[in-house]
């Protein structure tokens, strides 16, 4: 176990130093030039040179790579170009909003999610079943920012139920989360309702069935603990996912995650700081992919980790 | 605050006036103010700062030796007690007020401004406005390195700063009321480093109380500000990240005060048309041309028939339509308001025949598609879209470009690209109220370029000439042959036809009944957005 | 006599399809006796899984309902009872015994909890005591280190101790009814005898009632106190077990015992049932192979290295002759199938591999074309071999359109030849796969494997799995082939009856070696090995004459293997205690 951790945790460095070179290599093609971004409109030709060659833009692409690396060694991820303040700063700010947002939009689309699969699963044909999956449908298919602006228009605007975005509160969590996870949720109810579908069928299930348990305990004890499998193994996956949303339900709530960030940053082409979320992204989606990984075993005991 | 009583006194001595007979009109001191921005504010650095949501926050914490009369382009000294310019226009000599302190307690000297527009233009500190100080002298040095300090600038007492120029510059006092030319403290700029723009320390009327990265910021009342009664709010508070239409929502529900990122387009009419929230809004003009760019060293388009031909075929009633109204259809590229303007200019008229008669004299070949570049956000596509119908309608075919703001710009500068470029989204808002300020990036040959701003490449040598010459009319009673001068400019480059000019944007600001004050100050054309110095909470006790 | 401890009326079962309801279980009635066994046996499709499911109330509702019937069960009728009232009675007075093993324990949860749950199912316990009982159970079904076991799951151990531990559930509440559902089904045959032998010694301490549903006339023989016989849904006959195997009424049940394999039936007899002309020990040999081994390595660790290593098969050797069919018998795990793959060089293999003269050693699959004209396999799961989205007349001359040997018309009526010679109609060529039944399926693989006309076929388990009617047939069509074209068999099987049947010469295979190897008559009436006599004495005979087997103690199951990569196999040497029957001594 330890040693399988440490065989990932390599390979996390190694996927890392890929995409460090490819994020690299593509920002290094784009064309839009980042000293002019810098240097303003009134900037001379010269002023761009100089600035240009303050930033080292100016050497070879291999050896402007060298340079970022070095400093990534050192656990240095450079200065934004336009803020000029140190990017780990900048990332390590907003980084605790974003895995709050993650971690409510996770637990939103496990609770919506498994619910309504579980509930159209055993309704299965009912006007119910049917009802859940049209609610679904829309979570899969609804872009999240017109998602956003409803929730926020129903429960914060004619309700008051919750704040009009912001931060700081367990209130002011609750509508970015559901908006983030209802495209989960919807993916999550489907794989539910039919992995649960299936367990049902399943020998397992008439033999508890069998013993004379409850219905509560062969539902809860038998049948969801292994309808679940399938979708713990997607929690990993989640996280990549959550990266592209996170842009859109940011900055529908005024959440300061990284999304916005690099939002801002990709407009601006303040390339330190499209790195380093780059990278903290990755990052993230290789830890979550770990985590799922040493968790699956958790609730699945025939998968041995090698 | 009323708007008459401000004009043609100096403001310095009005405030004194005001704040000593306390007249029942006049705001009590109090209160807090909350604000949205959509994007993070990258740095409060006067020297670095160039945002839409940084520069008004930059005005309030940072003085600088002139600044505006609030709500007008009118000049004004204001670190500067006095200033005298000598008969041969090159030296200004300024008097600073005595007993002015930074935030951090110290008196501020002519040492401090001195150390503050060498340090803009010094390379390391990669200021955007360094470009702005060219005609100081030695300013040159000082960019190649070959000096840390401008030979043209003099610490003549600690109260008294003469600077003079290498050539004269009608401008120069328009660069002092820069945000660039903002006052900062020496030592704190030592002790913060490249972090100073987290940490300013200048002598404005606010100071910065504290800043959540990418969270919030708040900005507190300097208690020890030298204008006395200024100003009146307690503290500013600007919550980053909403949405514009979010911000709105908050706006409508009264959880904030002022949505900074404007009314969004998808709810312009909603609000216009609902009187309650209509006469929140103020409305104003804006030192802003939205323009067309024609590359004018490209073929077809070195063709000055052409180039006209498609100023003639521009429908920009209709685009003006597109975004419900909220800007006045032009026909130069000077806004109007500023000096120079030609409010009798005729301009080129929608004429789609007689454009069409032009592209044939041309010999203009309809079977060449060409790049029509705009930035992504709405409502620029849609614009884009129906000057590419105008265009088709002539018989010119162009393919629509629609990239980030950043690779429009990238292509903007390049010789072989980008033959058209509708400039909306990132169209010429103006650094200081002066007709140069639309010439020499955008229009002269400094800027034409590769990697410049002047997208048409249009360069004039017998026009740069002129504006040489408008440049070096620097006495007060010039004032009005200098703007003369400039119409003329300007109505010689519409004979070259190097851009379509198309409107100028209105400026829609919405704020809380909360916090009041003179409309003016709520689209003030300097301290853009908003001149928070002047506002004040209508509930303060 | 007193009344029946259950007593099933008119019992009617109908299954909702697509062309409307079918009845599946017809009217069925009988009666249970506290300690009887009842057998109810049929072939597939003859409704007893059903009648199992119905009193448990345990159909796969809403598709399967019971329409009609009575079942009295202590004063009440099973069938009528409340969802609520029935789950008093599932587990603790009926407890029931599935044929999967595999898959009929949850996999994510302990042996333990699985055990405790139905122990404290219908009684409040602590669940230390629950545990404490659950630990007394596995002791009762023989289960070793039975406090280690409660805490594995189920994929951690073998089927026959996922079956004991489904036993010990059944019996958790000591039910008074136990309904066994295909028990030993899916179980090699060394294991199925010590299963059933538990079932009967605990049946015997507990004096439950068993019903045992069961498809094979040799477990009926070997528990049953009566037999009923089923087909199509309805009783067939029912009678005490002597009565119905000594003097079957129903010519059904003449029909199957007749088509039942009897191990021992053929003793004296040299050549296969239904073969023709001489005994092919003269002829030339179609494979030779020489101590084949085939192992493969299990990685791991950091660097992805060889951790342990599956010997799969050690130094096999063996030749098959001209019209001859060799059957390699043996219980799963034992390396007979990969044998099978290694000569069609499938799996990597060192050794010795002749296809009629042509060494196969490193061919690859271009240089292994004509080889396959030689020699072809049929495989174990004819449904997994045929492409559903093919058609059978396509699939059947994919061969010889990839060897290249017709077209056209021609190709047409070789299809269509090939498919009169199994016994299909032409009518069905045109059909997919999935339209044909198990049997009809195993016949489309043989015409396909026929189709290049090879000298041998290899059959990988090819008549298993399959009702013994339709068993026997394919059985009879393989020996005509055989008879007709004098291909060799390589038969691949772990049903020694079959094997019996079919073959002229056996080989005994365990733990990847052929332990013994002779003719039919040497190996299976005169056993030498250890094993094969065990397997041999597992086999249950269709004679309930024969004196029941006492209580088999837990003898193991077959031993793994994975070894380390270190393990050198001992060389095996073999004995010829006469006219070529070699017996594998342990060295």
């Amino acid at each position: 176990m330890p040693l399988y951790i440490v065989r990932r945790l390599l390979e996390a460095l190694l996927i890392l130093f890929g995409i460090s070179v490819v994020t690299f290599i593509l920002l290094y093609l784009l064309p839009a030039d980042p000293v002019r971004q810098i240097a303003g409109r009134s900037a001379t030709a010269a002023t761009v040179e100089s600035i240009r060659h303050q930033l080292g833009l100016d050497l070879p692409l291999p050896q402007q790579y060298g340079r970022y690396l070095w400093g990534l060694l050192h656990g240095d991820l450079g200065r934004s170009y336009l803020q000029k303040t140190e990017v780990g700063a900048l990332i390590w700010s907003r980084l605790p909003a974003t895995l709050l947002l993650m971690l409510g939009a996770i637990v939103c689309e496990l609770v919506l999610g498994l619910t309504m699969g579980l509930v159209a699963a055993l309704k299965r044909g009912s006007g119910l079943d049917q009802g859940l999956m049209l609610i679904s449908f829309i979570g899969v298919s609804a872009p999240q920012f017109v998602v956003g602006i409803l929730l926020l228009y129903v429960f914060a605007v004619q309700l008051g139920w919750f704040p009009i975005g912001g931060y700081g509160h367990f209130s002011n969590l609750v509508l970015p989360s559901i908006t983030l996870g209802f495209l989960g949720a919807g993916w999550y109810s489907r794989m539910m309702r039919s992995s649960m579908i299936d367990v049902l069928r399943q020998d397992y299930v008439r033999t508890a069935r069998s013993k004379g348990l409850t219905r509560a305990k062969v539902l809860f004890g038998h049948a969801v603990p292994n309808a679940i499998l399938p979708i713990v193994a997607m929690i990993g996956i989640d996280i990549g996912v959550f990266m592209s949303g996170i842009v859109v339900v940011e900055s529908v709530f005024g959440w300061p995650g990284i999304g916005q960030l690099a939002w801002q940053a990709i407009q601006r082409v303040d390339i330190p700081i499209i790195m380093g979320v780059t990278l903290v992204s990755a990052l993230a989606i290789v830890i979550g992919n770990l985590l799922a990984d040493l968790i699956a075993p958790l609730i699945d005991p025939r998968i041995k980790l090698q | 605050m009323r708007r008459q009583l401000m004009t043609g006194v100096a403001a310095a001595a009005l405030f004194a006036l005001a704040a000593g007979t306390a007249l029942s009109a006049e705001p009590k001191q109090g209160g807090t103010m909350t604000a949205t921005f959509k994007d993070d504010v990258s740095t409060l650095d006067p020297a670095i700062g160039y945002d839409w949501q940084n520069w008004s926050m930059i005005k309030s914490l940072f003085s600088r030796l002139m600044d505006y009369k609030p709500g007008t382009t009118e000049l004004t000294p204001d670190l500067a007690e006095s200033y005298a310019i000598a008969p041969d226009g090159l030296t200004y000599t300024f008097k600073l007020r005595h007993g002015v302190k930074f935030h951090n307690g110290r008196e501020m000297t002519a040492d401090d401004v001195a150390y503050s527009y060498n340090r803009t233009v010094d390379p390391k500190t990669q200021s955007p406005g360094q470009g702005f100080f060219k005609s100081i002298a030695g300013y040159d040095d000082v960019v190649a390195g070959k000096a840390t300090a401008m030979s043209g600038i003099k610490v003549v007492d600690p109260y008294t700063i003469a600077i003079t120029l290498a050539k004269p510059d009608a401008t120069f006092l328009q660069v002092v009321a820069l945000n660039f030319a903002g006052v900062v403290a020496k030592e704190s700029v030592a002790q913060y480093g490249a972090d100073y723009g987290h940490h300013p320390d200048g002598t404005g009327a606010f100071y910065l109380d504290h800043w959540t990265l990418g969270q919030e910021l708040v900005l507190k009342r300097n208690p020890d500000y030298y204008l006395k009664g200024q100003p009146y709010l307690d503290q500013l508070s600007f919550k980053i990240g909403a949405e514009p239409l979010t911000a709105l929502l908050q706006l409508q529900k009264g959880e904030i005060d002022y949505a900074g990122d404007g009314i969004p387009p998808a709810k312009f009419l909603e609000v216009m048309n609902d009187p309650a929230q209509k006469k929140l809004v103020v409305q104003a003009p804006q030192l802003e041309t939205s323009y067309l760019t024609i590359k004018t060293t490209m073929k077809p388009f070195d063709n000055l028939k052409v180039r006209q031909a498609i100023n003639m075929a521009i429908n920009k009633e209709r685009i003006v339509k597109i975004i419900n109204g909220r800007a006045d259809v032009t026909n130069q590229p000077l806004p109007p308001g500023m000096a120079g303007y030609d409010k009798d200019y005729k301009g080129y008229s929608y004429d789609p025949e007689k454009a069409k008669a032009l592209l044939k004299e041309a010999n203009y070949d309809s079977s060449q598609s060409f790049d029509l570049y705009a930035y992504n956000t709405d409502p620029n596509p849609r614009i884009a879209q129906a000057i590419q119908q105008d265009l088709a309608a002539v018989g010119m075919t162009v393919a629509i470009k629609s990239l980030d703001q950043a690779n429009v710009i990238a292509a903007g500068g390049e010789p072989d690209q980008a033959p058209l470029i509708w400039s909306g989204g990132m169209g010429w808002i103006a650094d200081f109220p002066d007709p140069s300020d639309f010439y020499a990036p955008i229009l002269g040959c400094a800027g034409a370029v590769k990697g410049g701003w002047n997208w048409a490449l249009y360069c004039n040598k017998d026009i740069e000439a002129m504006a040489a010459k408008a440049d070096a009319m620097v006495a007060p009673d010039q004032a009005q042959a200098r703007a003369d001068l400039w119409k003329q400019i300007f109505g010689k480059i519409q004979d070259d036809a190097p851009w379509v000019p198309v409107f100028n944007e209105e400026r829609y600001t919405m704020h809380s009944a909360r916090i009041g004050g003179d409309p003016s100050l709520f689209v003030d054309p300097v301290h853009v957005p908003v001149n928070y110095n002047y506002i004040h909470a209508t509930d303060a006790q | 006599m007193t009344s029946p401890l259950l007593s099933v009326q008119n019992l009617t079962v109908s299954v909702a399809t697509p062309a409307g309801a079918s009845v599946v279980v017809d009217r069925l009635s009988f009666d249970l006796n506290r300690g009887e066994t009842l057998c109810i046996a049929g072939e597939s499709g003859s409704g007893k899984s059903m009648t199992a499911l119905s009193l448990m109330r345990l159909l796969p509702e809403p598709m399967a309902r019971v329409s009609a019937g009575k079942a009295l069960f202590k004063d009440k009728d099973l069938l009528a009872l409340s969802e609520v009232e029935m789950r008093a009675v599932r587990g603790r007075e009926i407890g029931m015994i599935f044929q999967e093993p595999m898959t009929s324990l949850n996999p994510v949860l302990t042996i333990g909890r699985q055990l405790a749950e139905a122990v404290a199912a219908h009684r409040p316990m602590a669940s230390s005591a629950a545990r404490a009982e659950a630990k007394r159970l596995l002791d009762i079904v023989q289960i070793p280190e039975a406090a280690r076991r409660l805490t594995q799951y189920p994929f951690e151990l073998s089927g026959g101790m996922r079956q004991r531990v489904m036993i010990a559930i059944a019996l958790s509440q000591k039910p008074d009814v136990l309904i066994a559902d295909e028990p030993t089904t899916a179980l090699d045959v060394t294991v199925q005898a010590q299963i059933l032998s538990l079932i009967r010694h605990l049946q015997a301490e507990t004096n439950s009632a068993l019903i045992l549903i069961t498809h094979d006339m040799g477990v009926v023989a070997e528990m049953a106190d009566r037999v009923l016989v089923m087909r199509a849904g309805r009783e067939v006959e029912q009678a005490p077990a002597r009565t119905l195997f000594a003097t079957p009424q129903a010519q059904y049940t003449r029909d199957l015992l007749a088509a039942v394999p009897l191990l021992g039936a053929m003793q004296g007899l040299a050549m296969p049932k239904g073969a023709a002309g001489e005994t092919p020990a003269g002829n030339a040999n179609v494979i030779e192979v020489d101590d084949l081994t085939v192992r493969f390595d299990l990685k791991g660790g950091l660097l992805r290295r060889t951790v342990r290593r599956v010997h799969a098969v050690e130094g096999v050797s063996l030749s098959l002759k001209r019209g001859e069919t060799l059957s390699l018998v043996g219980e799963s795990g034992c390396g007979k199938s990969t044998t099978g793959k290694a000569i069609m060089n499938l799996v990597p293999w060192t050794g010795s591999i002749r296809v009629a003269g042509r060494h196969t050693h490193g061919l690859r699959r271009q240089t292994m074309k004509p080889i396959l004209r030689d020699v072809q396999m049929v495989f174990q799961d004819p449904y997994a071999s045929l492409d559903p989205r093919m058609r059978v007349c396509d699939l059947v001359a994919e061969p010889l359109l990839i060897h290249g040997l017709a077209k056209g018309q021609e190709l047409d009526d070789r299809v269509a030849h090939l498919f009169d010679r199994v016994g299909l109609s032409r009518d069905l060529l045109r059909r997919y796969p999935h339209e044909f039944s198990g049997g009809q399926r195993r016949r489309i693989c043989i015409a396909r494997a026929l189709s290049l006309s090879p000298k041998a076929i290899i059959a990988d388990e090819s008549v298993s799995a399959l009702d013994v009617s339709i068993q026997a047939q394919v059985l009879d069509l393989l020996q005509d082939i055989q008879n007709d074209a004098g291909i060799a068999y390589l038969f691949i099987s772990h049903d020694m009856a079959v094997v019996e049947r079919i073959s002229h010469r056996i080989a005994v295979m365990y733990m990847g070696r052929i332990v013994e190897t002779g003719t039919r008559g040497q190996v299976l009436e005169n056993p030498q090995h250890d094993y094969t006599k065990r397997l041999l004495a597992s086999v249950p005979l269709p004679d309930p004459a024969r004196a029941r087997r006492a209580y088999i103690p837990y003898a193991g199951e077959l031993p793994s293997v994975v070894r380390d990569i270190d393990f050198v196999p001992m060389p095996v040497s073999y004995t010829d205690i006469g006219e070529g029957h070699l017996v594998a001594q342990a060295s």
